[in-house]
């Protein structure tokens, strides 16, 4: 099976054109939404005001969690020390970081000095970190106020499991990264496709794993990490 | 398993779910529930409007519907883009065949699946299983379903909602677990047993809540993250989806996936949401280095050439579900269709056919809540209103009914039969009463009498009465 191939589309959509009643346009105008309330949400907030919305909503999703998330607002001087006690609140374990410079910029290679840095080039051994990590450490790359979501795009040296394998989780935000809510990270996602560029992957995040497949009763960590906290940077 | 979930008739399937209390109740719960958290967070949504990001939501899935094939084209030379291959499917064979060769070909031991109606609609994993492939389900509820020998799922977003912690105890002590049936165990269990499962399978099978034709990504949420694992941990992996996932732009999806969580479970947001653009970076070590999408039709071009074709904007949140009055009662199996609830009163027939599905349309009462909350704007309670008229005018299945109808239409049309008839009922009807009620209701009757008393016919016909109080009467 070759790569890149689009198979029996032919007949597919012809039939669908068929049905249609006209042959399949080289182009369609797209008519826009008939009104934008999307766009109002926090509008004309400043980074404080959106940090403080993401604060208040991570809260709400911190009660929702039993405890299971938790959030601060912290200055970028508190950073290190802030991340070190996060990393051992719940048991001292294996960390798993991405390869990131910020991190170093940020101050922070003293306190992730024994932390497994993923390496792609490391090739598997770098998911079984993943998997024996009781912590890791991200950067959130948008993060959006109205759900408190903290978004992941892929990119070399993030790896996709070591976002998703550990116990607990530990996620810097910086609060220029805060947006009102999906809409804006709609936008970048389009501008950004526009230019060609796809990442293989968008996560957004905004609480522990959990499932309430039980008699409908929360049960937390069936497949992800089971802890999250967010460190909401205010200079940053 | 492909749509229909047994052989049984319709009514022995009803009959089973109405005498199970403990999934009735569950039901009712589930309901309440997820209601009242769906009011709380629609309240907050902006401005608290929530008819009109309904009505956006609505456009953006009505247009891409109206232009399905400029749409699906589009998504695939994007797919093709991001380094994915697209597999049109016309019909749940020739997908399942593609998906299952492909297993076949890369010489695929083990599948790990994240949940997805389409493959239960195909019947993948059956192909699959035949074809010596070991496939694992991975979301909770599935996981549960799969040990309980593939039992059906019964609601959309809970899937397992029917069974209780006992019987999933007993389900997993079949599979090695000897704890008591306290949920967080049951939970942990599985975490221990799956997350192994996610790195050593050669293959991973996702289904897709939102296609962007813009870019070629595939939308996928869930609370659990076992599909961000299906999306990771796999190098081979296939996204199965329905024809008329489609969405425009990335604008579409911020209105519609805005909706998705806030009517499905009644969250602002699922924990993970997910945009998988195929391939991932060259020399990365982990994502997928080859990624396959199937487009699946299956009937739903039938639908679109119908004057059904508006419930294809739907994207399955079950909203329909956790407020329509019968689907409380009777629980998601008495419909034998994967799809159940007012969404799948609609959608099974079309895409299974009257013949073993004609009594769905009558699982309605036409209150129109379903409509009501829609989030894709599909006036569902309509579409079941002309299901009934074809099954009565077009399809005339039922001698029975077509008789009754008949027989109904002309004592209605006819003031002396009308009133003829309505003299005599309350003395046609004292055989079957006792204490004052109707008890012992025979033919359609027997159906409401069974379950509950049914009020005696007053001797006075209203129209007496009324003229009774014109004229100064005091009864």
């Amino acid at each position: 099976m070759k790569k890149g191939q689009i198979l029996n589309r032919e007949s597919f959509i012809s039939n669908l054109s068929n049905i249609l009643g006209r042959e399949m346009p080289k182009e369609v105008v797209h008519p826009g939404l008939s009104s934008k309330p999307h766009l109002e949400i926090y509008k004309g907030y400043t980074q404080a005001q959106l940090a403080e919305e993401f604060h208040k909503n991570a809260q709400v999703n911190k009660a929702g969690s039993g405890g299971k998330i938790d959030s601060l607002i912290i200055e970028k001087k508190d950073l290190a020390n802030t991340v070190a006690e996060k990393l051992v609140e719940h048991g001292t374990g294996p960390i798993i970081a991405w390869n990131d410079e910020r991190f170093a910029e940020w101050g922070l290679n003293e306190v992730l000095k024994d932390a497994y840095v993923w390496t792609d080039k490391k090739g598997r051994e770098n998911v079984d970190k993943a998997l024996e990590a009781s912590y890791g450490v991200c950067i959130s790359d948008i993060s959006l106020a109205e759900t408190a979501s903290y978004t992941v795009i892929d990119k070399l040296g993030k790896g996709r499991s070591s976002n998703f394998l550990p116990l607990n989780y530990v996620c810097i935000v910086p609060q220029s990264t805060i947006v009102p809510r999906l809409t804006q990270a709609m936008q970048k996602l389009h501008e950004m496709s526009k230019e060609g560029i796809n990442p293989a992957a968008i996560n957004f995040i905004c609480g522990s794993s959990s499932s309430s497949d039980i008699e409908l009763n929360k049960v937390w960590g069936v497949h992800g990490p089971i802890r999250l906290t967010y460190l909401i940077v205010s200079d940053l | 398993m492909g749509i229909k979930i047994n052989d049984k008739s319709f009514k022995k399937n009803l009959e089973k779910n109405l005498n199970d209390d403990f999934m009735r109740a569950a039901m009712v719960k589930a309901q309440d529930l997820i209601n009242k958290n769906r009011a709380n967070v629609l309240s907050q949504l902006g401005d608290g409007n929530y008819q009109e990001w309904q009505k956006l939501s609505g456009e953006a899935r009505a247009h891409a519907i109206e232009n399905l094939d400029f749409y699906l084209n589009q998504f695939a030379e994007n797919v093709v883009k991001n380094g994915g291959t697209v597999f049109f499917a016309k019909d749940a064979k020739e997908a399942s065949q593609y998906v299952t060769n492909l297993a076949i070909e890369k010489g695929v031991k083990k599948v790990v699946k994240a949940k997805s109606m389409v493959t239960e609609e195909i019947g993948l994993n059956h192909d699959l299983i035949d074809a010596g492939v070991d496939v694992k389900e991975t979301d909770l509820a599935e996981y549960i379903l799969q040990l309980d020998d593939w039992n059906p799922p019964s609601h959309m977003v809970v899937p397992s909602l029917h069974l209780n912690k006992t019987q999933i105890r007993d389900v997993f002590a079949k599979n090695g677990y000897s704890g008591k049936d306290i949920p967080e165990d049951l939970a942990a269990f599985a975490r221990a047993q799956l997350r192994n499962e996610f790195l050593t399978a050669d293959m991973g099978i996702y289904g897709c809540n939102f296609a962007i034709a813009e870019s070629g990504a595939i939308t996928l949420i869930s609370n659990e993250g076992n599909i961000d694992l299906c999306t990771s941990a796999p190098e081979l992996q296939v996204a199965v989806m329905g024809m008329e996932r489609i969405l425009a732009t990335y604008e579409d999806a911020d209105i519609c996936i805005s909706l998705l969580a806030r009517n499905a479970v009644g969250a602002k947001s699922t924990s993970y949401t997910t945009f998988v653009n195929g391939i991932t970076e060259e020399g990365a070590a982990d994502g997928a280095k080859e990624f396959h999408v199937v487009i699946v039709d299956n009937g739903r071009s039938k639908v679109l050439k119908s004057q059904f074709k508006e419930v294809l904007q739907c994207m399955r949140c079950a909203a329909c579900l956790n407020i329509c009055p019968i689907y409380r009662q009777v629980g998601g199996h008495s419909y034998n269709s994967i799809y159940s609830g007012p969404l799948g009163v609609v959608l099974t027939p079309l895409l299974a056919g009257y013949e073993d599905f004609e009594e769905l349309p009558y699982m309605c009462s036409l209150c129109g809540a379903c409509t009501e909350v829609c989030p894709s704007n599909i006036k569902l309670h309509s579409l079941i209103h002309e299901h009934k008229r074809v099954l009565a005018e077009d399809k005339k299945n039922s001698a029975f009914w077509g008789v009754s109808m008949t027989g109904a239409g002309k004592v209605f049309s006819r003031p002396w039969m009308y009133k003829l008839g309505t003299g005599i009922a309350p003395l046609m009807t004292k055989p079957l009463m006792e204490d004052g009620k109707i008890k012992k209701g025979i033919s359609i009757l027997k159906g409401w009498t069974d379950k509950r008393d049914m009020p005696a016919l007053e001797k006075t016909r209203f129209r007496d009465w009324y003229a009774s109080r014109s004229k100064g009467g005091n009864k």
